[in-house]
């Protein structure tokens, strides 16, 4: 049992973090705009997409733990890699290797900044994220509670499962 | 100047080198290490000016970094750097007896990475 107090409920107020997060690090580290989207919308977006990346980072707030995982198109990661390397879009996509270091560093600033936004007086620990291929072709299905989001219109969706308490509410 | 950057992310590094030559921060060598026990190895051996360090790391994280370096006054003129996606109060307030200059929060712009470059640069020890 977790001896962290959770807020009392992980639901708009956590979202509402999430997708200030989300805004932070897509603006300061890559220069992108950051909207919220339903699932409507989201599944609109992601049709079509024929490689999806899945980056979880594992995390515990105080004794707490966690996990948040990302999830989003291969376009979506090439995007942001170039906009971080300050590369030209039409550039060669890099190395794998590369390209999952970033999306996992993505998460990482993602889960980092919200659980700062979240909890202020808590310190908290990350690990390394795993990032993979989704072998599955189709996103569509996300667990509940999924959050939906744009990264220069282009689909994300962020799952948060913690201990001892409720997912983040789904957004839309 | 030398200037040793430790962080568990390969790219992460090297955008930080990226920012440290665009800032035209004086450094004649810039050391790279993935973790804080790969930091130690390299401060051991080698005479570093300025430390930037993250904090969560495997193997050693920043703070047991940090917290080793206070054990000797070998280190004493070393400028540290922090920089990190945990920017609560608590873990600044963990690493400020910590001998630390600057707490740069993750994510951040290359125009304030600059700025606190430029500053620890000027910085004693640097």
């Amino acid at each position: 049992m977790c001896s962290t107090k959770w807020p009392a409920r992980l639901g708009r107020d956590a979202v509402d973090l999430m997708l200030a997060a989300v805004t932070a690090v897509a603006e300061r580290s890559f220069f992108a705009v950051a909207e919220r989207c339903d699932e409507t919308q989201f599944a609109k977006l992601a049709e079509g997409e024929p490689r999806w990346i899945v980056a979880t980072v594992r995390f515990t707030e105080g004794d707490c733990p966690g996990i948040l995982t990302c999830i989003l198109s291969e376009e979506l990661a090439h995007n942001l890699f170039h906009a971080f390397a300050g590369e030209d879009p039409l550039d060669p996509p890099p190395a794998q290797e590369q390209l999952f270091d970033l999306i996992g560093e993505c998460a990482n600033m993602i889960c980092g900044t919200w659980l700062t936004r979240l909890e202020d007086r808590q310190t908290f620990n990350l690990f390394k994220p795993v990032v993979r291929y989704m072998l599955d072709r189709s996103p569509l299905v996300l667990p509940e509670g999924t959050m939906r989001f744009t990264l220069n219109d282009m689909p994300l969706a962020i799952n948060v499962r913690v201990a001892g308490g409720a997912p983040a509410a789904a957004w839309g | 100047m030398r200037i040793l950057i430790v962080d568990d992310s390969s790219i992460m590094r090297t955008l930080i080198k990226r920012v440290l030559a665009l800032a035209n921060v004086p450094a004649d060598d810039i050391l790279e290490a993935g973790n804080g026990a790969e930091a130690l190895a390299i401060l051991e051996s080698k005479d570093v000016q300025v430390l930037l360090t993250d904090i969560n790391m495997p193997e050693m994280n920043g703070v047991e970094l940090l917290q080793k370096l206070m054990t000797s006054d070998r280190w004493k003129r070393l400028t540290r750097v922090v920089i990190s996606t945990d920017g609560s109060a608590s873990r600044r307030e963990e690493v400020a007896g910590l001998d630390v200059r600057c707490y740069l929060e993750k994510p951040f712009t290359p125009e304030v990475m600059r700025d606190v470059l430029n500053e620890v640069a000027g910085a004693p020890g640097a």
